[in-house]
């Protein structure tokens, strides 16, 4: 009885020794935004700095983004999962040029959470030096297939379905933009097929491309701009295009 | 509830008065909470009123006792976050909000006289505790919980004391004490530590003329 007893009185002495912290604030980890860059593809990476995991075990370390002010942690969230000397980083894709937006990081532990400051960005672009090909508007170069440039006259946008897309005619060639929603400013993969939440196809002349990028910037709420290099066809024919939507 | 207080008071008051060594005493202290209590609750003032068997020149005496705290919270409220697993794994914000936290525990302590000079005595205790804590708390996470709660649940464990006392006169000893209390509830998964820091005295009643 008496081990027993003495056991369990120092069970309870080891388990209500921890002192409490004078600033109640020193229980929350402290993070801090360091900065918000744009990327020549139109994306933004994000870059935080944790200064302190606070008394509690860290539960995790992010960034969150919105339009408006102070965005809350689950708005845009993005997890981060790796520290490189206390700095972490996350990039945000397919965002609207014509929007600012507030990025800020947060960090939780076992005690709760803080956040870091905004960093508000507005007018988000491509770097049109990061495209790798130069192209005159509204044509498109077929190599090994139809070697020539014509001049294009765009139909749409138009929401179709669940899909957002974009014709676009010559005299002799059609393409066809496919989007699962309306896309904003950046680089997107070419894929042939519907994916988990993104979907991007483009036909020409009926045939599907296979693979490659395609860098959309959003010139205003209506008008956007395709431009692909060097993507593939089936055969391996190699389609590099500009296109305007609409005029 | 004024009836069952004004018997306890009576009980007490007969048992003081069939002692001859029979002390009444009370502590008033500095609540330092720690462990679990630590992150959320501020100091606050802890009031203890007891009965004591035992005179200054015995090695050991008995003491049974009340004590009441009733400490305020550090943040109006505190922020907390809850993660949800899955494919579309995410933190939720949320928000903590403690209110009427009471700790209330009686106890029955064995004081061991460690040394005496003159009219000072330095005693060394420990205590067995057992009593209750009481608090309401709304906690909410976005849309996922809204929860408001009243939770009153048992505490029990031991208070390590240490004081020194001078006895002013037979019937009054002014001492200063020093303790720390560890308790748990009856889950065993909250520490109701704290440590307490203050001043009190004894009174005998029946004690002999000077």
């Amino acid at each position: 009885m008496r081990p027993t007893l003495a056991l369990i009185a120092l069970f309870l002495v080891l388990f209500s020794c921890k002192k409490a912290e004078k600033d109640v604030y020193n229980y929350y980890p402290k993070v801090k935004t360091l900065s918000a860059k744009v990327q020549s593809d139109g994306s933004v990476l994000v870059t935080g700095k944790l200064l302190s995991e606070g008394a509690g075990e860290l539960w995790g370390i992010g960034f969150c983004m919105d339009t408006l002010p102070h965005p809350e942690m689950h708005f845009r969230q993005k997890i981060c999962d790796t520290l490189w000397d206390g700095e972490f980083h996350a990039v945000y894709t397919s965002l609207d040029a014509l929007k600012k937006y507030y990025f800020r990081s947060w960090a939780v532990n076992e005690n709760g959470y803080t956040y870091g400051e905004d960093i508000p960005l507005e007018s988000i672009s491509i770097d049109s030096a990061s495209i790798p090909c130069q192209v005159a508007m509204n044509t498109i170069k077929i190599s090994g297939f139809i070697p020539e440039e014509e001049a294009f006259i765009s139909v749409g946008p138009v929401e179709h379905g669940v899909e957002w897309e974009v014709w676009a005619y010559s005299n002799s060639h059609s393409v066809h933009f496919s989007f699962l929603q309306q896309p904003t400013t950046g680089k997107y993969k070419i894929t042939t097929g519907t994916g988990a939440g993104y979907y991007v196809n483009v036909l020409v002349d009926g045939y599907s491309l296979t693979s490659g990028d395609i860098y959309v910037e959003q010139i205003n709420s209506t008008t956007h701009q395709f431009t692909i290099c060097n993507a593939i066809f089936p055969g391996g024919f190699m389609l590099t295009a500009k296109l305007r939507s609409p005029m | 509830m004024k009836l069952a207080f004004k018997r306890i008071l009576f009980l007490f008051l007969c048992l003081c008065s069939f002692s001859s060594y029979a002390q009444i005493g009370a502590r008033i202290s500095l609540f330092n909470p720690t462990a679990d209590l630590g992150p959320t609750f501020k100091k606050a003032i802890a009031y203890d009123v007891y009965y004591v068997v035992g005179r200054y020149d015995q090695r050991f005496r008995f003491k049974a006792g009340v004590s009441y705290t009733q400490p305020k919270p550090r943040l109006d409220s505190f922020p907390v976050a809850i993660y949800q697993g899955g494919n579309d794994e995410t933190f939720f914000p949320g928000k903590i909000s403690y209110s009427k936290f009471k700790l209330i525990y009686g106890y029955f302590n064995l004081d061991v006289k460690m040394l005496q000079l003159r009219k000072f005595y330095w005693y060394g205790g420990v205590s067995l505790a057992i009593g209750i804590g009481h608090s309401v708390y709304h906690r909410e996470y976005e849309t996922l919980l809204d929860e408001h709660s009243d939770i009153q649940e048992a505490v029990a464990g031991f208070v390590f004391r240490s004081s020194i006392e001078y006895t002013l006169s037979n019937h009054l000893g002014l001492y200063f004490e020093g303790s720390k209390s560890s308790l748990t509830n009856n889950a065993w998964s909250t520490a109701y530590g704290h440590y307490n820091i203050g001043i009190g005295f004894n009174y005998r009643i029946n004690a002999p003329e000077e």
